[in-house]
């Protein structure tokens, strides 16, 4: 599949559940990441997303007190058209797969409405990225057989997907980052 | 929109009588064998003793901002490890075991530091004879509005409704530090192994068996009061609400901590010709205000004022309660052993 390049923008700074975030960060520039790459493919037994999106600055540990990691995310609804923007509601709930470079797996997250994202345990989503010419480069994949917490990836499946980065750099964490504003949609081939 | 403060049915109060602190950190010591001393925690100091007037820890806190000024949050940043100060790795496969004993001496191996853990500690301003500093206590404040709650925005920070302990909920806490970024008094530190903020939890499972906090109870000097503030009976009440000797520090950060300080008598200056010149202090009153706003002009009149009554004989029972005669009359109840605690043994 071609590589299809997606708008980012900062989430809205009136999303932020957090009033020191709200009025501290109002006037401050975050979600850094301006455009994502995005290629999807599967085998018949597994999918994989490959991302690809410009920083100039490799933040792959939490390197001092005041340090934060890049990281990037794709997100999932359960079904049909949760809220992105709230990150799902109760009872529509969204999964997401966070890749960070300090983690040795990626997080599988849970999230029912802001501020509310539980971390379950790895799903077997596994990760390989490689920072380059000023660039990450990232592979997410997840077996189709896997059960997702909820999530079903199945070949012939139809459903949506949004892409969320962040920059370590740019002290770029929680709801502070770059994010596709509207799901994309994601068609599984049969 | 201003910060709405959360709701607790009582509230612990803190009194910290800084003209007996002898700056031994017995209190330091004792926090930190008990809570911080795992990987991860190496720059963890959820007490500490600053020397002041000084940098304290970490480095430099008082003017980074945060907490809130009319009802907003106060921007500010997060410290860096090198403020916190770091626990230097020192070379002693060299000097003790690498024959090497008479050539070199002990030093941290990333070279000569320039900051750490109470670098100013006993270093004092002003001129000989005239030179003075004091002893600031520091704790978490669990403040009755935390500018870290109000900062988090995963809601892993919550006030505990029997007793106003605040806490960060370690299985909610995601790391994004904004409460380390919010906090006026700099008191969250980052785990970075566990990838987590922590902070003086008021050793709240010695309270929930009785037993005072191990900063209060080992502390020699008898500095350290506590007590529900609305229990009459306790010396913490008496201090606070009765008498109002003891006042907060930073109170226009806007966080209305619950940790109150009794704030410190000066001596005198001497003059040119080695005279005591009656009635002045070495403790510039402005900078006093600086920390505790203008209010501490009337404390420092009131204890001065009540030290004359006893001078001449009569008696002040704030001045036996802020003595301590009893230690138990400090605690406010939490007197029980610590012998008695029920450890977890793993």
């Amino acid at each position: 599949m071609a590589a299809e390049t997606l708008a980012l923008s900062p989430t809205p700074i009136l999303s932020q559940p957090s009033a020191y975030v709200q009025s501290v960060w109002k006037d401050r520039p975050y979600g850094a990441a301006k455009e994502l790459s995005v290629q999807a493919v599967h085998n018949g037994e597994a999918i994989f997303f490959r991302l690809s999106w410009a920083d100039a600055t490799k933040d792959d540990s939490i390197s001092d007190t005041d340090a934060f990691a890049d990281a990037a995310a794709v997100l999932f609804p359960e079904k049909g058209d949760a809220p992105l923007t709230s990150m799902g509601s109760p009872d529509q709930p969204v999964f997401a797969w966070l890749w960070r470079p300090d983690l040795e797996e990626p997080y599988h997250v849970k999230a029912q409405g802001i501020g509310s994202s539980q971390r379950l345990p790895a799903r077997g989503v596994t990760s390989k990225a490689e920072h380059s010419a000023a660039s990450w480069h990232l592979v997410l994949s997840r077996r189709f057989s896997g059960k997702g917490a909820g999530l079903t990836l199945a070949p012939g499946a139809k459903g949506k997907v949004a892409f969320a980065v962040w920059q370590g750099s740019e002290h770029e964490r929680g709801g502070l980052k770059a994010a596709t504003l509207e799901w994309q949609q994601l068609d599984i081939e049969a | 929109m201003p910060v709405q403060p959360p709701k607790v049915k009582r509230q612990l109060g803190m009194v910290f009588d800084m003209n007996k602190c002898l700056g031994c950190q017995t209190c330091t010591i004792a926090c930190k064998t008990l809570w911080t001393d795992e990987e991860g925690m190496e720059h963890m100091w959820w007490n500490v003793v600053s020397t002041m007037p000084g940098q304290g820890t970490p480095k430099g806190w008082q003017e980074l901002g945060g907490g809130f000024a009319e009802g907003e949050p106060r921007a500010s940043r997060i410290p860096k490890l090198k403020e916190y100060g770091e626990a230097w790795d020192f070379n002693y496969d060299d000097v003790f075991y690498g024959g090497q004993g008479t050539s070199k001496h002990l030093q941290p191996k990333d070279g000569d530091p320039d900051w750490g853990p109470l670098w100013d500690e006993d270093q004092a301003t002003g001129d000989y004879p005239n030179s003075y500093f004091f002893y600031l206590q520091m704790i978490c404040q669990h403040c009755t509005n935390p500018a870290c709650l109000a900062a988090c925005p995963r809601s892993a920070i919550y006030k505990r409704v029997d007793d106003g302990v605040v806490l960060i909920d370690q299985e909610r806490c995601n790391g994004y530090r904004f409460c380390a970024e919010a906090c006026p008094y700099k008191r969250i530190y980052f785990n970075r192994v566990l990838k987590r903020s922590q902070k003086c939890i008021l050793c709240y499972p010695r309270l929930e068996q009785g037993v005072a906090p191990a900063c209060f109870r080992q502390c020699p000097g008898r500095v350290r009061f506590i007590g529900y503030l609305d229990d009459e009976e306790s010396s913490v009440y008496k201090l606070v609400k009765e008498w109002k000797v003891a006042i907060r520090l930073h109170p226009e950060a806007g966080t209305e901590p619950n940790v109150y300080y009794v704030p410190p008598l000066s001596p005198p200056l001497y003059d040119d010709d080695g005279e005591i010149i009656e009635g002045s202090e070495r403790i510039p009153r402005a900078y006093l205000e600086k920390l505790f706003g203008p209010d501490v002009n009337r404390v420092l009149e009131l204890l001065i004022s009540e030290i004359g009554r006893t001078r001449k004989g009569e008696k002040s029972e704030m001045l036996d309660t802020l003595i301590a005669y009893e230690w138990k009359s400090m605690f406010g109840g939490f007197t029980k052993d610590p012998g008695t605690l029920n450890r977890p043994t793993a």
